[in-house]
């Protein structure tokens, strides 16, 4: 059996908990847990989410989160803020930043898929996640970055993130395009030319000149910042390797989520980087086996509704319910077997976690061990 | 059960959209009313995570695989569509195979904002308007990304104003919001932020015309205990007996009755039709669809 995963002396040490799993496992409320766990340990903490999710400001006592940490007024040695990513302005400030002029930077902003690129190029809305991790390590006011992850199809994306736009931007396709419908036709491209030209008359055949045309003046203007991004991708990806940066795996007990936490583990440790342990929210706990004696049965009897059927029948049914579920959930976790990562069960809470004091409740829950089925 | 000849289920992500859009098009594929015979079905997802269908447990790909009597399964991966609509759209397009495989086209794929999703959507569309499948229902992305897939024909009909994708998308934009050919099916959980994303899915639809309905709640526990029975139980103090954990057990599953039916009670907003599926405590997957199925024709037959 893989050992407990001490999530209290997690987040004394790290510097930067990146939360990832599939949507629906309560990654975003594990997240900002963690980070009242952190500030409740002294630590000065952020927890960054990427979900619009209005009812975890709500519970921070924030009316929104915003783009910048707001303080979270929380009773605690320690410093808690939240913020949420938001995708548009970040891009725009990277574009801000790495457009070599306004000329450039004029073009971009007036593109039509400028507006559309943080959802359709393919982990754009990653990338700038990681974008403003490395602006807020910069600014050297916080100890701690907790990172809740997009809840992404593909929950790996984020990793790749980086590499893909710039291969991308670096890429045959973007200079391809650049040659004969860009803005200006570069010389070194000449030698494309004669390929490329069936290759044009092939994508026009599938999609339109007009479109073509736009896209290259876009990735024209765009892989003019190819050297400011592809240094800040560097940088990100070094950071996700540091032993200072940990991944915590956040999963429900059901063979789906679990079976991903499997594939993400595998991922991660690929590529070198540090795996926390598994966090196991909405478990449910193995219940005693006791059968009720008749004498029980009786009193329960006495106690249930006139009108209704015999109590304890009822509660019977449920006590059996209890059981299974829990047999159920230690039938799906033996998946977690092979990957001998530390973890942590957190129990059903049995409800919507709406305040700050529901939030510590549940840092409470991440703080103790709990028996694992 | 439903006219539509598309059913897209989508809901927030981890409240069952696969287990409930199985369900559905098992029971469509088995005959949903009395004397209603089963129609040819196909599930379809665009999901790359499996290669093996959950539920049905049987290989998923671009072909549809025979998964029960009447039912196939099936899934569109954005190269597989666009391979098929190149072979359809360009003459000799065998010589074009190698450069459909090529890291340029990849790139171009990639950097051409709706173009892998409006291939995939292609596929959906001739699978439900020329195939010879009766119904199609698609166990569609989670909330979020669903809007933005449906919103892909418009985006291309503003970006590209001529041409085969303009055409291409906009019998797709016509498919879908037509509700007389397709349906949306909002899946959910009784728990606040899904209903959340249930009911702005909802406004969603409407705001474009489309038909959807109904909501479904999935994993409702029984209520089985009142009130006042939970506080007679509360005043028998027997500490670690056996009465006390069975009681612990019932005291428990009335607070999450209570909390489920908090946390759904804003559906009563919602103008859809809604429709409880019932906890089922089973990780046997035939298990768990053969309860939902009988289930769920029971709501059907029972209107």
């Amino acid at each position: 059996m893989a050992e407990a995963l001490d999530l209290h002396r997690l987040v004394r040490e790290q510097n930067v908990i990146v939360c990832c799993g599939s949507g629906g496992v309560g990654k975003t409320t594990s997240a900002a847990a963690l980070g009242v766990l952190a500030a409740r340990s002294g630590r000065s903490a952020v927890v960054m989410t990427i979900d619009p999710a209005k009812r975890l400001a709500q519970a921070m006592g924030l009316d929104g989160l915003d783009n910048d940490p707001q303080a979270v007024a929380l009773d605690a040695p320690g410093r808690l803020s939240a913020m949420m990513l938001d995708t548009k302005r970040t891009f725009d400030r990277m574009v801000e930043t790495y457009a070599p002029d306004e000329k450039v930077r004029e073009t971009i902003f007036a593109n039509s898929y400028y507006q559309q690129l943080s959802t359709t190029l393919g982990g754009s809305r990653e990338l700038i996640a990681m974008e403003r991790v490395l602006e807020i390590l910069n600014t050297g006011d916080h100890d701690l970055l907790i990172v809740d992850t997009p809840p992404a199809q593909h929950a790996l994306d984020f990793l790749d993130a980086p590499r893909r736009l710039i291969d991308l931007l670096d890429g045959s396709f973007t200079q391809m395009l650049v040659a004969p419908y860009g803005l200006a036709a570069r010389a070194q491209f000449n030698f494309f030319r004669q390929s490329s030209v069936l290759t044009l008359k092939f994508l026009e055949r599938l999609t339109g000149l007009e479109m073509l045309a736009d896209l290259s003046n876009f990735l024209l203007a765009f892989s003019s910042m190819f050297e400011g991004l592809k240094e800040r991708s560097q940088r990100v990806l070094a950071l996700m390797s540091e032993p200072g940066t940990r991944f915590l795996l956040v999963c429900a007990p059901e063979p789906v989520s679990l079976n991903q936490a499997g594939t993400f583990a595998d991922r991660l440790e690929a590529d070198g980087m540090h795996i926390a342990g598994v966090l196991v929210n909405r478990a449910h706990l193995p219940v005693p086996s006791v059968t009720l004696t008749d004498a029980d049965r009786l009193r329960l009897d006495a106690l249930g509704g006139a009108d209704r059927s015999r109590l304890s029948e009822r509660v019977e049914a449920a006590l059996g319910d209890a059981a299974r579920l829990a047999a159920a959930d230690a039938r799906s976790l033996a998946v977690l077997e092979r990957l001998d990562e530390p973890r942590h069960l957190v129990p059903h809470f049995n409800r919507d976690l709406h305040s700050l004091p529901d939030l510590v409740a549940f840092s409470e829950a991440l703080r103790s061990s709990t028996q694992l089925p | 059960m439903f006219k539509e000849r598309l059913i897209v289920v989508s809901g927030k992500g981890g409240v069952g959209k696969t287990v409930i859009a199985s369900t559905i098009a098992d029971l469509l594929a088995r005959g949903a009313g009395p004397g209603q015979t089963g129609e040819k079905t196909v599930l379809v997802s665009f999901d790359a995570q499996f290669d093996r269908h959950p539920v049905f447990d049987v290989p998923l790909g671009y072909e549809p695989e025979e998964a029960a009597s009447n039912l196939w399964v099936m899934r569109v991966d954005a190269f597989a569509a666009i391979r098929e609509y190149v072979r359809r759209k360009v003459p000799f397009s065998g010589m074009y195979e190698t450069f459909l495989k090529s890291r340029m086209f990849r790139d171009f794929a990639e950097a051409a904002p709706g173009f892998e999703e409006l291939m995939c959507l292609g596929k959906l569309y001739d699978l439900a308007t020329d195939s010879a499948f009766q119904r199609v229902v698609f166990d569609a992305p989670s909330t979020g990304h669903l809007k933005t897939l449906i919103d892909v024909p418009a985006a291309t009909l503003k970006a590209v104003l001529v041409g085969p994708l303009n055409h291409n998308a906009r019998k797709i934009q016509d498919l879908l919001m037509d509700p007389e050919k397709t349906r949306v099916v909002l899946a959910t959980l009784a728990e606040e932020l899904a209903v959340q994303e249930t009911l702005e899915l909802e406004r969603f639809c409407r705001e474009r015309r489309m038909g959807v309905g109904p909501v479904i709640v999935n994993q409702r526990v029984p209520d089985r205990f009142g009130a006042e029975e939970i506080q007679a139980m509360d005043s028998v103090t027997e500490p670690d007996s056996a009465l006390a954990i069975a009681m612990e057990a019932a005291r428990r599953e009335h607070e999450l009755a209570g909390s489920q039916k908090e946390s759904a009670a804003p559906l009563s907003g919602s103008r859809c039709a809604v429709w409880n599926l019932p906890r089922v405590i089973d990780h046997e997957a035939a298990a768990l669809l053969e309860g939902l199925v009988s289930h769920l024709a029971g709501i059907v037959r029972d209107g």
